[in-house]
């Protein structure tokens, strides 16, 4: 259970900016909600505000630096892990947060992505996936599911799509967690332990796009379907029981071919970070000059 | 620490005290449709933006799970327990 500490409206006074209030987003979209369990994460570490540095690329989800009381770099397009792990490789004492869609991460910063995770460097990625290219009117993005239609696939998009839970999985990042926006406890104490990892953390947030996906018409209908729908991976949990924990990856995946949605933590494990090795490897050779010299 | 049910709070006289900012709300019905109690419902009301904003039915309904509070994509509802005037 996790504790609510303070209320709302403290939260909303001190971590946002009261002159940008309301957002910009449209009636029903998921970033307002993501922004909603990013701050009562914070709050609930007590990480202080002059340590945060939030860095985003282009799209819906990268306009949420600006509405925050901390440092913010909204940068180029993909390249949004580029530039934080600048940012954290030249003071790793900052906590770096980067907020990203699924079109700046899945398809021209995927490369940024990948070598990001392959050399761990210890910052957050939270990607809230759409589905679709929602700033610039409902394009068909690389996660966009087979069978599904969109702004240019109006007769169903037919490719394959990926799931970027699995793929930040299989090139080893150290936590992965994929939620809906509708799973709001879930996805504090998932970004609660991102924030605390040493290493990668990607964490999926997949978001309704009321206005550019053409999957439902109605808000309340996404919430809906992401509250029925969605099936847990958790491959430790020792619980039979219940209908809607898979701890068999096959099983998960045929699920989701019938149209669920995966959610969980999808890996949780400890791998030596970037800074730890590099410290290491500073303080090796300092000694090996000392001793030739 | 003494931990009350509800039923014993409302007897003592605890409610919850709702504010919704109105210039915030969009109007998504993302708080109705969480609430288990179905303590929100859809207002006729309008804000000055022209989104119709919920409005709070039965207030002694509400179990505190704070679901609305967290689900609120523009943080507008806020709930603190109040106690009613005798």
């Amino acid at each position: 259970m996790i504790k609510i500490a303070n209320s709302t409206k403290d939260l909303r006074e001190k971590y946002l900016r009261k002159d940008l209030l309301p957002t910009i987003f449209c009636p029903g979209c998921g970033n307002g909600q993501v922004l909603n369990y990013v701050i009562r994460a914070i709050d609930a570490l007590n990480i202080s505000q002059d340590n945060l540095v939030f860095v985003s690329g282009i799209g819906c989800s990268s306009r949420l630096p600006a509405y925050l009381e901390a440092y913010g770099v909204h940068t180029t397009h993909g390249r949004a892990i580029a530039y934080a792990t600048g940012i954290k490789l030249t003071n790793p004492e900052l906590t770096v947060i980067v907020f990203t869609g699924d079109g700046d991460i899945s398809a021209i910063g995927l490369n940024h992505f990948l070598q990001a995770i392959r050399r761990n460097i210890s910052i957050t990625v939270i990607c809230i996936n759409n589905e679709n290219y929602g700033m610039t009117g409902g394009q068909v993005s690389p996660t966009t599911p087979m069978g599904h239609f969109s702004t240019t696939t109006p007769y169903q998009n037919i490719e394959h799509s990926f799931n970027l839970s699995f793929l930040a999985k299989a090139a080893g990042a150290s936590y992965v967690a994929r939620w809906t926006t509708a799973h709001s406890l879930q996805a504090i104490k998932s970004i609660k332990k991102g924030l605390q990892k040493q290493g990668l953390a990607f964490i999926e947030m997949l978001s309704p796009c009321p206005v550019s996906k053409k999957t439902f018409k109605n808000t309340t209908e996404y919430l809906q379907y992401y509250l029925n729908e969605s099936i847990s991976y958790s491959p430790n949990q020792n619980n039979n029981t219940s209908a809607h924990v898979f701890k068999d990856l096959h099983e998960c995946f045929t699920a989701q071919y019938e149209g669920k949605i995966i959610v969980g933590e999808i890996i949780d494990k400890e791998k030596p970070n970037y800074h730890q090795l590099y410290e290491d490897l500073r303080v090796r050779a300092r000694n090996e000059f000392r001793k030739n010299k | 620490m003494i931990l009350f049910t509800r039923q014993q709070e409302l007897k003592n006289g605890l409610t919850m005290k709702f504010t919704i900012v109105e210039e915030y709300c969009k109007g998504c019905g993302y708080c109705i449709t969480i609430c288990p109690k179905n303590v929100l419902k859809e207002s006729s009301h309008l804000n000055s933006k022209g989104y119709v904003i919920p409005e709070i039915l039965n207030k002694e309904e509400c179990i505190n799970c704070k679901k609305c509070e967290l689900i609120c994509p523009e943080m507008a509802i806020t709930i603190q327990k109040e106690e009613i005037e005798a």
